[in-house]
């Protein structure tokens, strides 16, 4: 005998098909379990019996039976415990290592007030994070201010009010994108390099080298990063203001024709010290987030992300994206607090 | 008076139990040589003996003090006595192999900068290396990788020198020359050591004890003529193929 809904049971998966074959040795009968020709009813008792250990095959698929079915104590199926049993430690494991990396910045903190700081390779990682961006923060925010000043003369000039093209694109770099986008470019840039250098320490146990030798690896590998981090962000994201002032009033002043007296004039009345200070605080805090990042998915490369060279690409990955994503939230979140 | 004492260890990892009670003891100035099929925790037992990893229930003792609950000072003061020769040497790759030396000097004494030098051009030349202090990592052979960390791990005077797999990735010829290496720094400093081996032909020349582990447990512990002429099947597989001098390539692997 085979009723409509044989059609439905093939086109569907194997788990299916597995608990339909049960069902009909269980109950000895054909796959008409449904005794009509629907297939929709048939395939939702199919589900139903697939969910939870079912032995009365000819059971009516009424509202009640459902929530008879739910209400009573009987197990769920294997497979069903398992999924909730797997998804229950995948969330505690997350859990567990954002603690991980919690305690993480609370020791690379405590060791950086604590002396002594490694001089030499705090001077190293200047020049590695501050100095050799430099280039490429010149690019980008001279590019950033240029764009601005078209973009914002053209939205300013629809409303007749292109004098305050200044004030603009000073605002937007000053309180936003200097800010943000240095960051974003020195995550690629450095942090990226941060989380493989201290990763393939890592790997080939030059950190547990350190350990052995009686010498902190945070003192050597995070704390000097973090200090010079904190230091070269603002500085550099001053530079990328700067500079991006300068792009925009190359556009708008030189090429669109906003006067120079206006330009700046209108800057530097709109623009207030509280402006520029949330533009430090958020810089500094970047710096901190981009560090902290990076040299964790770096430190644990081998334990959170696999061994060998996989190990490394994937940590240095999710360094730069996590770092990237939480330089933006924080951006929000900072711009609440300090609106 | 025993320098090494590992009590009933237990590890395990993502469920596989590494360790199933380990008991091993190391006298003081004695020379171990710790054999086993691969993956059988040698290296990891290494590492709980360094302190690098703790024990899941069991104790580590090194020189009278427990290894496995030590923090802070305690743990580094252990640890000043105790030399670790890495597998792949763990040079600091962005240091030359003078300041590689010389890393453990400069920061953890207060010498000057002279007779640092003088302490790492010294220790250089004992393990072969004159010539070559200003080379990086990156720049050398895995032969003097090997001496560089060798030199590196004794210019501290350690009491405890631990070596994982000294002969691994290198020749036969300048694996031995490794051994005899070790063979000679020991007569120099007398400190007591456990290797990791597989190179059982050439390194049971030079020990004074051998410890086999064998699924989770020290299966076998003897000098090394004991092991030799031991009727278990397991160790004779082990001892008697590899003893041939095939090191490595004549064991065999579990599937």
């Amino acid at each position: 005998m085979k009723c409509a809904c044989d059609r439905y049971i093939f086109k569907s998966d194997t788990h299916t098909i597995i608990s339909m074959r049960y069902l009909k040795t269980e109950c000895g009968k054909s796959p008409g379990i449904c005794g009509d020709s629907d297939p929709i009813t048939a395939y939702i008792s199919l589900l139903s019996r697939f969910f939870l250990t079912s032995r009365a095959c000819s059971a009516k698929l009424t509202p009640m039976f459902f929530i008879k079915r739910f209400s009573t104590t009987q197990p769920l199926n294997h497979s069903a415990i398992s999924a909730i049993r797997r998804s229950g430690a995948f969330t505690l494991e997350y859990v567990r290592r954002m603690g991980i990396m919690g305690l993480f910045l609370v020791k690379a903190v405590l060791f950086m007030v604590i002396p002594p700081i490694k001089f030499n390779r705090f001077l190293k990682q200047i020049r590695f994070i501050g100095l050799q961006s430099v280039v490429l923060i010149l690019l980008t925010g001279g590019f950033t201010g240029m764009v601005l000043g078209f973009q914002g003369f053209y939205s300013l000039s629809k409303f007749g009010s292109d004098a305050f093209l200044g004030p603009m694109v000073g605002l937007a770099l000053i309180k936003e994108l200097g800010p943000v986008l240095s960051a974003l470019m020195v995550t690629g840039r450095a942090g990226s390099a941060i989380t493989a250098e201290i990763g393939i320490m890592r790997m080939s146990e030059q950190i547990d080298a350190l350990e052995l030798m009686g010498l902190n690896p945070y003192r050597y590998l995070v704390v000097p990063n973090l200090l010079a981090a904190m230091i070269c962000l603002p500085l550099l994201t001053a530079i990328f203001d700067v500079v991006g002032i300068f792009g925009g009033y190359l556009i708008g002043g030189k090429l669109l024709g906003v006067g120079a007296g206006t330009y700046f004039g209108e800057m530097a009345s709109y623009v207030e010290m509280q402006d520029i200070m949330e533009g430090f605080y958020k810089s500094l805090s970047f710096g901190v987030i981009i560090t902290w990042v990076c040299c964790f998915k770096g430190y644990y490369a081998g334990i959170f992300t696999g061994f060998g060279s996989e190990g490394v690409s994937k940590a240095t990955t999710q360094a730069v994206v996590l770092s990237s994503v939480l330089i933006l939230v924080w951006d929000y979140f900072m711009t609440s607090i300090l609106f | 008076m025993s320098m090494i004492k590992i009590e009933n260890l237990y590890r395990s990892f993502d469920g596989n139990e590494v360790f199933r009670g380990i008991s091993l003891e190391v006298m003081k100035g004695e020379v171990l040589a710790l054999i086993g099929r691969s993956g059988c925790g040698k290296s990891v037992l290494l590492k709980h003996v360094a302190g690098l990893m703790k024990p899941e229930k069991g104790r580590v003792v090194v020189n009278g003090r427990e290894m496995d609950v030590a923090k802070g000072r305690s743990l580094t003061a252990l640890r000043d006595r105790l030399g670790f020769l890495f597998q792949g040497g763990a040079l600091f790759d962005s240091m030359n192999v003078f300041e590689n030396v010389a890393f453990p000097l400069k920061e953890k004494t207060k010498l000057s900068d002279r007779r640092i030098q003088a302490r790492v051009l010294e220790e250089l030349d004992n393990v072969g290396l004159s010539g070559s202090e200003y080379k990086y990592p990156s720049q050398i052979s895995g032969g003097m990788v090997k001496r560089a960390a060798l030199a590196r791990a004794l210019v501290g005077d350690p009491e405890i020198m631990l070596f994982d797999e000294p002969t691994t990735g290198l020749d036969p010829v300048t694996g031995h020359d490794i051994i005899k290496l070790i063979d000679s720094c020991h007569w120099r400093l007398h400190f007591t050591g456990i290797i990791v081996t597989h190179e059982i032909s050439t390194v049971f020349t030079i020990v004074d004890r051998v410890a086999m582990l064998h699924e989770g447990v020290v299966w076998a512990d003897g000098t090394p003529s004991e092991l030799f002429s031991s009727k278990d099947p397991i160790v004779r597989a082990f001892v008697g193929e590899s003893g041939s001098g095939e090191g490595e390539g004549g064991m065999h692997e579990k599937v």
